[in-house]
């Protein structure tokens, strides 16, 4: 087999897994901090992927207008995620988990009939900005250059989230309350509004995610469903509620993925779940540390 | 400062404390004894709006307190420091005494500098994660953390409990010095000679009930007392 073949895939796997990254981080971390279980991540995506086709269209489908809807996309995943959040959610946090589970099952199910109202059941696909058409070369590989941008943003978004939780008030307020969020209440800190800016987050990483995934996909009902599998799976190889677990889990899966389409294409859709099944029966807690 | 009066508090269907009534006057080191169980660690939940009562007054410098969350009365200037420590495990000891920090008067006397000069222990642990810390480090860190809220009331909730008796002295010296700069505390102890070493007046709890009340010297003078509640 022809090695650059290999080796673009491996990108192409690695690019991709960029944005499993980022929706995965975006469900660890609230689900680390919050201990909610958001089903409904995954509507926030694919809302995040239908408003950056809304927004470039609306703007005329230029580059700056494609830019633009890349930055505004995932704001509006973010209004209706706290919507959510403000208005009902905030009031079933101390709520088991089960119950969690239904209710943002429930919320995905409404989101999803919105979303068809709104978009209808066509497919819907964007071009990524001009700047990212075309394809350019990395270590003497031919790639498109949209992938390689998302090799850059994925590490960028690491920093980023590290840089919060580390360096932040907020952020350390936020890993604070993911252990005893009493304790931290009783330092004078409004406990709720700290939830809210976690959760904030984490809906911003999944507009985000489906912001970058727009010009590589159609953009269709159900992406909603696909997502939020992979990502609850990632969240779980890399142990929940952490971040670098997100990141080596979205690793595993995106190249495991894309070197199956090279090694047995008709079967390349099991390799991942493959792998998710031999990393769990090996480290049922994941492999970096669970905060659970 | 404190006026409770005649609260009943309850976990879930028990009732825990029965018509509990104390005061602690700006400046005061005021002890709250009784044995294990006895209802102190419950009481103090009870001021902090942690476990509210549900009967029953608690006013907070003339304010009625009772029904406020936890967060708000900790804004209005109230410390608390609980007997388990709950140290953030993943946060560092420099990080648990950072998120701590309020002002809420706007007289900022504590900051991290003074809480180390405090407990010099915890200066050198600064980049040491809270959950790789001792017990007794742990402790100095929850009091710091406290501290660090500039609280005009200070709750102690058994500061003394597991710890090897020099740690003991140590503590004892730091609570005094919090006296001395006339912070008002109230103090939830076991440890009757601490209690007694630390404090202007004395309160006897058991099983839910308050059973005594008075200055240090009257209950050393009681007998009675100290046998019948608290074992000594
Ligand atoms: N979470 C809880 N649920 C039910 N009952 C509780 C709970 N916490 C404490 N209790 C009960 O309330 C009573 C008073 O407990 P509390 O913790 O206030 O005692 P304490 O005086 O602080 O004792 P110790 O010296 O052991 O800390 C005890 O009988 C205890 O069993
Ligand atoms: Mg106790």
């Amino acid at each position: 087999m022809d090695l650059s073949v290999v080796g673009s895939q491996l990108l192409v796997g690695l690019s991709r897994a960029m944005i499993l990254f980022i929706v995965s981080a975006g469900l660890s971390f609230v689900l680390g901090v919050l201990r909610v279980p958001n089903i409904f991540h995954g509507s926030l995506y694919m809302i995040g992927a239908f408003s950056a086709f809304s927004i470039a269209t609306w703007l005329g489908g230029q580059s700056t207008g494609l830019w633009l809807a890349m930055l505004a996309a995932p704001v509006v995943a973010v209004a209706i995620g706290m919507i959510v959040e403000r208005a009902l959610l905030a009031h079933l946090y101390r709520r088991e988990h089960l119950m969690l589970i239904l209710f943002t099952w429930g919320v995905m199910l409404i989101l999803n009939d919105l979303v068809k109202l709104a978009w209808g059941p066509t497919y819907r696909s964007i071009m990524p900005p001009a700047a990212l058409q075309g394809s350019a070369s990395l270590l003497g590989i031919a790639l498109p250059r949209y992938n390689l941008f998302l090799l850059l943003i994925g590490p960028l978004v690491a920093v980023g989230l590290w840089l919060f939780t580390q360096r932040t008030r907020i952020g350390k307020i936020a890993r604070a309350a993911a252990v005893d969020q009493e304790m931290v209440a009783i330092l004078g800190i409004n406990v709720s509004r700290v939830l809210a800016v976690a959760f904030l987050v984490g809906c911003y990483l999944a507009g985000l995610g489906g912001a970058l995934v727009a010009p590589t996909t159609s953009i269709t009902l159900g992406m909603d469903h696909s997502i939020i599998v992979d990502a609850f799976l990632i969240v779980t190889i890399g142990g929940l509620g952490n971040i670098w677990g997100a990141l080596v889990g979205a690793l595993v899966f995106g190249v495991t993925q894309s070197l199956g389409l090279l090694v047995w294409p008709q079967f390349a859709v099991v390799f991942p779940y493959l792998t998710v099944v031999i990393v769990l029966l090996l480290r049922p807690r994941g492999l970096l540390r669970s905060v659970w | 400062m404190l006026e409770v009066e005649g609260i009943h508090t309850y976990y879930g269907l028990s009732h825990i404390l029965f018509d509990v009534s104390l005061r602690v006057e700006a400046g005061e080191v005021v002890c709250l004894l009784g044995r294990n169980g006895a209802g102190k660690t419950t009481t103090l939940k009870s001021v902090m709006g942690v476990t509210p009562p549900k009967r029953g007054r608690i006013r907070f410098n003339g304010e009625e307190i009772v029904g406020r969350p936890p967060h708000v009365l900790a804004q209005m200037g109230m410390g608390y420091v609980p007997d388990d420590r709950r140290i953030f495990p993943d946060l560092t000891v420099r990080e648990n005494l950072e998120i701590a920090a309020k002002d809420p008067a706007g007289h900022r006397q504590w900051d991290r500098d003074r809480v180390y000069a405090l407990f010099p222990a915890l200066r050198e642990k600064e980049p040491v994660k809270g959950g790789h810390l001792s017990g007794g480090e742990q402790k100095m860190l929850a009091i710091a953390r406290a501290l660090m809220g500039n609280p005009e009331l200070l709750l102690l909730d058994e500061p003394m409990e597991g710890l090897a008796p020099l740690l003991v002295r140590a503590l004892e010296e730091q609570v005094l010095k919090l006296k001395a700069i006339s912070l008002t505390v109230l103090l939830a102890e076991q440890n009757v000679h601490s209690a007694l070493r630390l404090s202007d007046r004395c309160y006897v709890i058991d099983d839910g009930h308050i059973r005594f009340q008075g200055s240090v010297l009257d209950l050393k003078e009681n007998e009675e007392v100290r046998r019948r509640y608290l074992l000594v």
